[in-house]
């Protein structure tokens, strides 16, 4: 398509508005612990747009309604299980996540927390969490790049590479200087678009098509299978999309969420707006692939995955389809910029800060968190660089990777005094490896989504080898009883 | 022939989604 000019000025105040939230929030961070973290001033809308906007990827506003627009009301185990793995995570790991954290030497990242929770002297535990952050979250980004760059070619009709270049340095743009607090703004704002984009396009569609009643007449006249829940269900496939939502509990993008919170009073509110927001979100993105099958039907998609797209071209006036690409664009970017930031806090404070400059300043810190936001965005294009890559099937690798490796470890540490560091570590080690094992075997229980034995493997590992291990010492569990006090009172 | 989106289709679309927002709503009440 041509690319036409109210689209283009659409698209340039939203990145305008983007922009003067990173001069904003880069003028209010001073040091390290702002720029990962936020200095812990999210307020509860902020907190929870932001949970919702940096978990949410442009598979919300691409994949999901492209898989529902092939396989119709099939599709819906997928986000009944995210759904119900973030209400869990909002009510078991937030509030105690943000007590323990401070309690616990004001941990201000997911290694940080590890070390400090088990007093790890070794440096052990702090250096594998950081490792698998690294590792897994540079493949995530990447393959979040390489769908910001198809998209921008395939509605600008740029060059793919250049496309690469262009939407990280759009990200970079305020990401590199304003840190956390920039990610978060500007994921408060991208989440308000996202919601705007999904509950407008199916309302519109559907009543372009004749309202409800006509559109299911429509789909069910081209394959009644489309409005049954059940159809091509197998009992395996099921449960390996309601086993996304277990993998919650690990992500470090959206733990920090909850660290980053002003109060833990703000809990509440904030799990009640993510919520509704998250499921408003995903009903909308459903409805976007259902419609889609009516509306299209007598011209088929090419490509099943541009149904948002191509109603936002055809349903509306080029102001408001630029307003709705831009709802793509901050599907992706607000889960880019949050992933870079817990790469470079990885990199900058528990590689460079905690191993080799103890007590660097707060000037040196800075300058190497923003190098490492840099180099880990210029790898994660280098990876995309190939479009025949298998880049874009690493998401589901990665959520597991968090969700087995670092799931267990956070629950258990929160709820289990007798938790040892070697269980820890355990838990850790045997959840990458079993995602990794488990996603590389095929046929019978292997078709199983890794991220259910990798979640069960990792929390037996911890308990058994907890179990064995000498009980904590007693420095780690008056902290404990500290934290469970001062969560009690709350 | 009419068509019409299965019960069973209605049940899990909207059961676990409608019970999570209510359970928001009831804890947000009871935590505030």
């Amino acid at each position: 398509m041509t690319i036409n000019v109210p689209t283009l000025i659409s698209i340039i105040i939203y990145l305008a508005v983007m922009l003067v939230i990173g001069i904003v929030a880069a003028r209010m961070t001073k040091d390290l612990n702002d720029y990962v973290l936020g200095g812990r001033r999210l307020g509860a809308g902020v907190a929870a747009l932001s949970a919702g906007a940096s978990d949410m990827s442009g598979w919300l506003m691409l994949g999901l309604p492209g898989a529902m627009y092939i396989g119709g009301m099939s599709e819906i185990w997928l986000p009944i299980g995210l759904a119900v793995g973030a209400y869990l995570n909002w009510q078991f790991v937030a509030k105690p996540l943000r007590v323990y954290t401070e309690v616990s030497k004001d941990s201000i990242t997911v290694p940080d927390f590890f070390e400090n929770r088990f007093r790890d002297q070794s440096k052990i535990l702090r250096v594998v969490s950081a490792i698998v952050i690294l590792v897994f979250f540079t493949f995530y980004t990447s393959s979040s790049l390489v769908g910001g760059a198809i998209l921008l070619e395939n509605s600008f009709g740029m060059n793919y590479e250049l496309a690469l270049w262009v939407g990280a340095a759009v990200i970079l743009s305020y990401t590199l200087f304003g840190g956390f607090l920039a990610a978060s703004w500007t994921d408060f704002i991208q989440g308000i678009l996202m919601f705007l984009a999904l509950i407008i396009i199916p309302i519109v569609a559907i009543f372009e098509l004749g309202g409800w009643n006509e559109t299911v007449q429509k789909i069910g006249a081209i394959d009644p299978t489309h409005l049954d829940v059940y159809s091509g269900a197998t009992t395996i496939g099921v449960i390996s999309l309601l086993a996304w939502g277990l993998g919650y509990f690990g992500q470090p993008h959206i733990l920090v969420r909850f660290m980053g919170l002003k109060s833990t009073k703000d809990v509440p509110k904030a799990r009640l707006i993510g919520m509704v927001w998250m499921i408003l979100s995903l009903f909308g993105a459903v409805f976007v692939g259902f419609a889609g099958i009516a509306y299209f039907r007598d011209s088929p998609l090419q490509n099943a995955e541009t149904v948002f797209i191509m109603f936002s071209q055809v349903l509306f006036n080029p102001w408001v389809a630029g307003f709705l690409l831009a709802a793509i664009l901050s599907a992706i970017m607000s889960t880019v910029d949050s992933q870079l930031l817990v790469s470079s806090s990885a990199l900058a404070n528990d590689f460079y800060k905690s191993l080799f400059r103890r007590n660097a300043s707060k000037k040196e810190e800075m300058i190497v968190g923003r190098i490492a936001v840099l180099g880990i965005a210029i790898i994660a294009i280098l990876l995309g660089y190939d479009p025949e890559s298998k880049v874009l099937e690493l998401v589901s690798y990665a959520w597991a990777g968090f969700g087995a490796a670092f799931g267990p470890v956070i629950i258990l540490s929160l709820f289990w005094k007798r938790m040892t560091r070697n269980g820890a570590l355990a838990g850790i080690i045997v959840g990458s490896v079993t995602v990794i094992v488990w996603s590389s075997l095929k046929g019978g229980l292997f078709d199983l989504y890794e991220l259910a034995p990798g979640f069960l493997f990792s929390s037996l590992a911890i308990i058994i080898i907890s179990l064995i291990d000498k009980a904590p010492s007693k420095e780690v569990q008056e902290e404990f009883d500290n934290y469970r006090s001062e969560l009690e009172q709350a | 022939m009419e068509y019409a989106i299965t019960e069973a289709t209605w049940a899990w679309l909207m059961v676990p989604m409608l019970s999570l927002i209510v359970l928001s709503v009831v804890t947000y009440f009871t935590e505030k």
